[in-house]
């Protein structure tokens, strides 16, 4: 267990290289700030007065944004361009008898999505009354029910079970994907090397994998920490510039179970991928770099299958061990979950684990001092199958 | 300690890499295997560690009460022929993990790192990335991590390869400190003359298989191949006076008066000079054993494909 430890410690921290990390979240944080102090700017600077010059009768009223003038109604397109051009005009309305509205401006703008809008409120608010319809019975035949949602899930979850569930996937599937690259170097290029060579001389084979699977599960989990601090920054931040936001006071029974799947589907994934890794020779020309990739599968599925957290599908693709790091905690997150069936989804991920594990020592064993010749889908098939001498 | 190897074979798919090789190694000798490449060195140095396992045939470890012993980790050492630590870490984190690995406290890592690095001249550079070092500096940490835990018994596979002469001579002089500490060496190599300086015994592997084995003076004989005399003659002379025979294989004049002579292994060397002194007249004489190199080449000609 010394050596299983010393190896994942020795792993952890050869990939963890604090000053490049601080480096890359504070860029990250100058970034996001950058993004929202210019939303903010836009919004600040966004233009307060429309001057508007209307052709023909504008029998509305309009916000007190547009400030309206009038023009006549010989001039051409053309003139009417040079117009706005070499005045202070923002734009010319041409009414039309017909109910044709045509605008004329020299570039576009967001006030001319307002306009539009008030032209319509203002016109729909006209015919009402001519139709003897108040506003107060067109917002009837608009909601002519109220449908208030008691989600019991949100209770127990304690927030916003939907934002909570793609959170949730997300970082689940961040986790994994985060020791996806970290293998390669891990791995493969400690085969390249020649180094597995020397490091088998002092531990065994089981030792190795579980020290690489561990050492890689430690990264991916600090990058899973610092990202989560860093969205909990920057939602802070967001919230205290915006009215409110998400509710995400997630109860502590929701988030210890979130994190229990996680950690195990981490260190699931870490050993299918290090067993994986051992058979590549160079990620860059081998078939198998493909495979590694599998744990996406899950994480788009649960993107389709998030509507129906209790379906069919849902339950049985949380209860196996390759969905279940993306399907339980979406349902966890969505829902109140039969305490059985996150046991019995735990003891499978378990099982699974391993199994994966024992499969992984097994291909590494078998693969790793194949030297110039990559192993062939049959050879890991036939290693995984038995535990032989090579 | 020291090892038996007993009529093993390692066969990878289609290739018979090891065929039926038995030799000894005892303890505290330097062994070199010899061969060229693909003859198996490597392929038998896996098996000996552990890394892979014979066909057929054992290999039995003896420790200085002669009883068989399991080579765990902490017994040897091993340098892989293709070299290359993390490129990224630093040297003394590397050394101190490689020593832990094989069962040491860091402390006493941190003692054996500094030692032999300052042995290397290197331990001013320890907090250093790897990847800082030049290829034969990189080499030398290598070796170093290799025997750190100071082992019973080391595994060199080409400890040469990538260094210069200055360090080649440092390798030597680290690995003869090595043997006077009591530790066997065995290590593959295709430097003939640092070998033959250096091994106490050897074996030349062709095809698999052993192609020669044991001492210098045995492998001389074993290898049936004659000494070569450089003759100085007081008059000038010509090769056409010394025709070629079942003893003289070979005849290279050297200028007007000198004339290398290579004889058959079972040329009597001074009958063969008492003959030569009856029609000439000798100044001077030199005789040359066969070389590690001219055994080498003489074994393998032929007999190599590539």
């Amino acid at each position: 267990m010394d050596k299983i430890l010393l190896v994942a410690r020795w792993e952890f921290m050869r990939n963890f290289k604090w000053k490049q990390d601080i480096i890359s979240y504070l860029v990250m944080l100058t970034i996001y700030g950058a993004i929202f102090a210019v939303q903010v700017w836009d919004k600040n600077s966004t233009q307060k007065v429309v001057n508007l010059a209307v052709i023909g009768e504008i029998n509305t009223e309009l916000d007190n944004k547009f400030s309206l003038s009038t023009l006549t109604s010989a001039l051409t397109t053309e003139q009417l361009l040079d117009e706005i051009e070499h005045t202070h005009l923002d734009g010319v309305l041409k009414v039309e008898k017909s109910g044709v509205y045509t605008l004329y401006v020299s570039q576009q703008s967001s006030w001319q999505e307002e306009l539009k809008k008030n032209l319509i409120d203002a016109q729909k608010s006209i015919l009402l009354q001519e139709m003897g319809v108040s506003n107060e019975q067109l917002k009837k035949l608009e909601n002519p029910i109220t449908l208030n949602l008691i989600n019991q899930a949100e209770k127990i979850v304690g927030g916003n079970v939907k934002t909570l569930a793609i959170l949730a996937s997300v970082l689940s599937a961040m986790a994994v994907f985060s020791s996806f690259g970290l293998c390669f170097t891990s791995v493969t290029q400690e085969k390249q090397h020649r180094i597995t060579e020397q490091l088998l001389t002092c531990i065994n084979h089981q030792q190795w994998v579980d020290g690489k699977a561990l050492g890689l599960c430690l990264s991916s989990f600090k990058s899973l920490i610092t990202t989560s601090l860093m969205m909990l920054i920057v939602f802070s931040g967001i919230s205290v510039f915006s009215d409110g936001g998400q509710n995400l006071n997630v109860s502590a029974a929701v988030i210890s179970q979130l994190i229990l799947f996680c950690v195990l589907g981490v260190l699931f994934w870490n050993y299918v991928f290090v067993g994986f890794a051992a058979t590549i020779d160079d990620p860059n020309h081998s078939g198998k770099t493909g495979l590694m990739m599998l744990p996406m599968v899950p994480v788009m599925l649960v993107f389709i299958i998030m509507g129906e957290p209790n379906g069919q599908v849902a339950k049985v693709l949380s209860l196996l061990p390759l969905t279940s790091i993306s399907f339980m905690p979406m349902r966890i997150a969505s829902m109140s979950v039969p305490l059985w069936h996150i046991a019995l989804s735990l003891l499978f991920l378990v099982v699974g684990i391993y199994y994966v594990r024992l499969f992984a020592t097994r291909v590494f064993r078998a693969n790793i001092t194949l030297f110039g010749k990559e192993p062939g889908w049959a050879d890991i098939w036939r290693s995984m199958l038995k535990n032989h001498n090579i | 300690m020291r090892l038996s190897v007993n009529q093993v074979k390692k066969q990878y798919v289609e290739i018979l890499a090891v065929d039926d090789l038995s030799f000894e190694v005892h303890s505290g000798e330097i062994f070199a295997l010899l061969g060229p490449n693909g003859a198996g060195k490597s392929s038998t140095i896996r098996m000996l560690i552990g890394l892979t396992y014979p066909d057929t045939g054992n290999i039995q470890f003896f420790d200085d009460q002669n009883q068989t012993i399991t080579l765990s980790s902490e017994l040897f050492g091993y340098l892989p022929e293709e070299r290359g630590l993390y490129q990224e870490s630093s040297i003394i984190d590397t050394l101190v993990y490689m020593g832990q690995l094989k069962g040491m406290s860091k402390s006493e890592t941190h003692t054996q790192a500094e030692k032999w690095l300052t042995v290397f001249e290197l331990n001013e550079r320890k907090k250093d990335q790897l990847k800082s070092l030049s290829k034969g500096n990189q080499q030398k940490v290598q070796l170093i991590s290799a025997i750190i835990h100071q082992p019973k018994i080391v595994f060199l596979d080409e400890p040469f390869s990538g260094l210069d002469p200055i360090n080649q001579e440092k390798v030597i002089q680290f690995l003869q400190t090595l043997k006077q500490q009591g530790t066997t060496i065995i290590l593959s190599a295709h430097q003939m003359s640092l070998v033959e300086k250096l091994a106490d015994r050897f074996l030349l592997m062709n095809h698999g298989k052993a192609a020669l084995y044991g001492e210098m003076q045995e492998i001389r004989e074993s290898a049936k191949l004659g000494n070569s005399l450089i003759v100085q003659f007081s008059d000038p002379v010509t090769l056409g006076g010394f025709p070629l025979s079942e003893q003289l294989i070979k005849t290279s004049s050297l200028n007007n008066n000198s004339i290398k002579f290579t004889l058959s292994h079972d040329c009597h060397v001074p009958q063969f000079l008492q003959t030569m002194l009856t029609s000439h007249q000798i100044e001077g004489l030199q005789i040359h054993q066969p070389s590690l190199h001219d055994i080498y080449i003489n074994s393998i000609q032929g007999t190599h494909n590539g």
